[in-house]
């Protein structure tokens, strides 16, 4: 595959894992520069870098296989061996390489020697130069420059809200279709389950408006219900899942937009559940809250692990 | 150093004793003011529910309030007949409310509606009559209806899973003690609380005729 083709699709930027003699990382770069929020790397404990010493764990969202080998990124499969890229060193310079794919490993290969010293072949018919360097493999991955929400996800082995909306968008923009035209709440639970490394969704039914003396307003008034009905229905199936996140619609008022945070009731639902992580879709897009607290796409906390912010109970 | 000199510095001397005290005198004067202030909002003790919707509520309500110039009721230190309570309508985006105090043997309330049900908003307040049965009789209604005794109902099992719909916030300000609880939804629960919130908001729709008041 040419440089001219992957380099504009990943926009990748190759960062090299240099490993010592005995195969351990010898940490030459500093991740928190592309990822303030850098959280250790992958769940699970497991080592920071993919791709070394750990594809064993499925989880880790590099599930692809080579030659039957779970591999580091599902992107790089077999056609992709002898990607070119652009090594970036700290003085500025850069060096264009070409790398392969091997037992899952991105990995490149600098031959010895690489002056431009003279060559000599001498009476015994022996080649002789004067490079000293002896040729080596160098083990690599990559950081993409403008990561997407699932290249976040999948660097830091965890379903963010920013990824799930990613996840879910084409459902989650349905039920806000089916919204807009019917003026009523519309939703879904979503749940993690460990064995399958999936999120189940259960959609819940669309809601009515709730009336008092003065007015009429939307409201998702079967939730309760519906959500003890869904841990009932992983129960007797013998699913193990954690309850992840809810994702319920504020209709317009009219012709305005109402705003994207949590009214008393979706905090106390929020509160009941375990701080469950809250998103809101309106006529302004996706917000989300944790804590009763509203955050955006492009707070920190989209990019942050779920289970984290989940855990994050006031 | 001649006698002179001797006066004159004794004359200085007591003229920056003089300013001194006078000084001294409007700090301490000053000091005593902060004090009374001090003593004053220490006076109030209060009671908030370290609930969820609380500081989301507020957050919104006060934006409202500051805007249409109402006080904010858990700062207000009353004198000590006087009470105040505030009876508010949580509709998702859109808060109305109905205001009662007593000042000295004086009862007033106002209605409060909200002008939009989305954000920014703001708050319309009108005069409400007399009620119909008096205030002396609708208070005591409300107040063997529970408005100032009800436990937050985040602190009780009476709280429907819902999502949306209608809360009913109550801030009581009453005796130096400042309250406030919600209950959500209470038209879908079946405990006492409930139906307590709800016979308070009878009483206060059919004593201020406030139907006429949200048409």
């Amino acid at each position: 595959m040419s440089s001219e083709r992957v380099l504009p699709r990943f926009s990748g930027v190759g960062y090299w894992l240099e490993l010592d003699p005995w195969g351990a990382e010898v940490y030459s770069w500093d991740p928190y520069l592309d990822d303030p929020q850098f959280s250790g790397g992958r769940g699970e404990g497991g080592p920071v870098f993919p791709g070394v010493g750990d594809i064993s764990m499925p989880s880790t969202g590099c599930s692809g296989l080579l030659d039957g080998v779970l591999t580091l990124c599902d992107f790089f499969d077999r056609n992709k061996n002898g990607i070119g890229v652009e090594r970036h060193y700290r003085d500025g310079t850069t060096e264009r390489l070409s790398i392969d794919v091997f037992l899952g490993i991105i990995r490149v290969w600098h031959p010895g020697g690489r002056g431009n010293s003279s060559m000599e072949i001498d009476d015994n018919d022996v080649v002789r130069t004067n490079n000293n360097d002896a040729a080596y493999w160098e083990i690599t991955y990559f950081i993409l420059q403008n990561p997407t929400p699932m290249d976040i996800a999948r660097r830091k082995n965890c379903a963010t809200p920013n990824s799930i909306i990613e996840q879910f968008r084409s459902d989650f923009d349905a039920q806000w279709k089916r919204t807009t035209a019917s003026g009523e709440e519309n939703g879904s639970l979503l749940f993690y389950e460990r064995a399958t490394n999936s999120y189940p969704k259960v959609t819940l039914s669309e809601g009515r408006h709730l009336t008092d003396r003065i007015t009429s307003v939307p409201a998702m008034p079967e939730i309760g219900p519906e959500t003890r009905q869904a841990f009932s229905g992983f129960a007797k199936a013998g699913r193990d899942v954690s309850f992840l996140a809810f994702f319920h619609t504020h209709p317009n008022s009219g012709a305005d937009t109402r705003s994207g945070n949590p009214s008393g009731d979706d905090t106390q639902y929020q509160y009941d559940h375990r701080n469950v992580l809250g998103i809101i879709r309106t006529g302004k897009g996706y917000s989300f809250f944790s804590n009763g607290r509203t955050f955006r796409s492009d707070d920190a906390r989209a990019s942050e692990c779920i289970w984290i912010l989940n855990n994050q109970r006031n | 150093m001649n006698k002179r000199t001797l006066e004159l510095f004794a004359l200085l001397l007591g003229v920056v004793a003089m300013f001194g005290c006078v000084l001294r005198g409007n700090n301490v004067a000053q000091s005593e003011s902060v004090s009374k202030n001090a003593q004053a909002a220490q006076g109030l003790s209060l009671e908030i529910p370290d609930a969820a919707w609380e500081p989301v509520f507020f957050e919104d309500l006060n934006d409202r309030t500051k805007r249409a110039g109402i006080s904010n009721l858990r700062q207000t230190v009353l004198a000590d007949d006087d009470l105040e309570v505030r009876f508010w309508f949580d509709h998702f985006e859109q808060i109305d409310g109905v205001i009662i105090r007593r000042s000295g043997q004086e009862w007033s309330a106002i209605s409060i509606r909200d002008r939009e049900q989305h954000q920014p908003s703001s708050l319309e307040q009108e005069s409400l009559r007399v009620p119909k049965s008096g205030w002396e009789a609708t208070w005591k209604k409300l107040t063997s209806a529970g408005i100032l005794t009800l436990a937050d109902g985040s602190k009780t099992k009476c709280k429907p899973d819902v999502l949306d719909g209608i809360g009913y916030v109550i801030e009581t300000n009453f005796n130096r003690k400042y309250r406030t609880y919600r209950y959500g939804n209470p038209q879908r629960a079946d405990c006492d609380e409930a139906k307590r919130i709800l016979s308070m908001e009878t009483i206060l729709f059919e004593e201020f005729d406030l139907a006429n008041h949200y048409k």
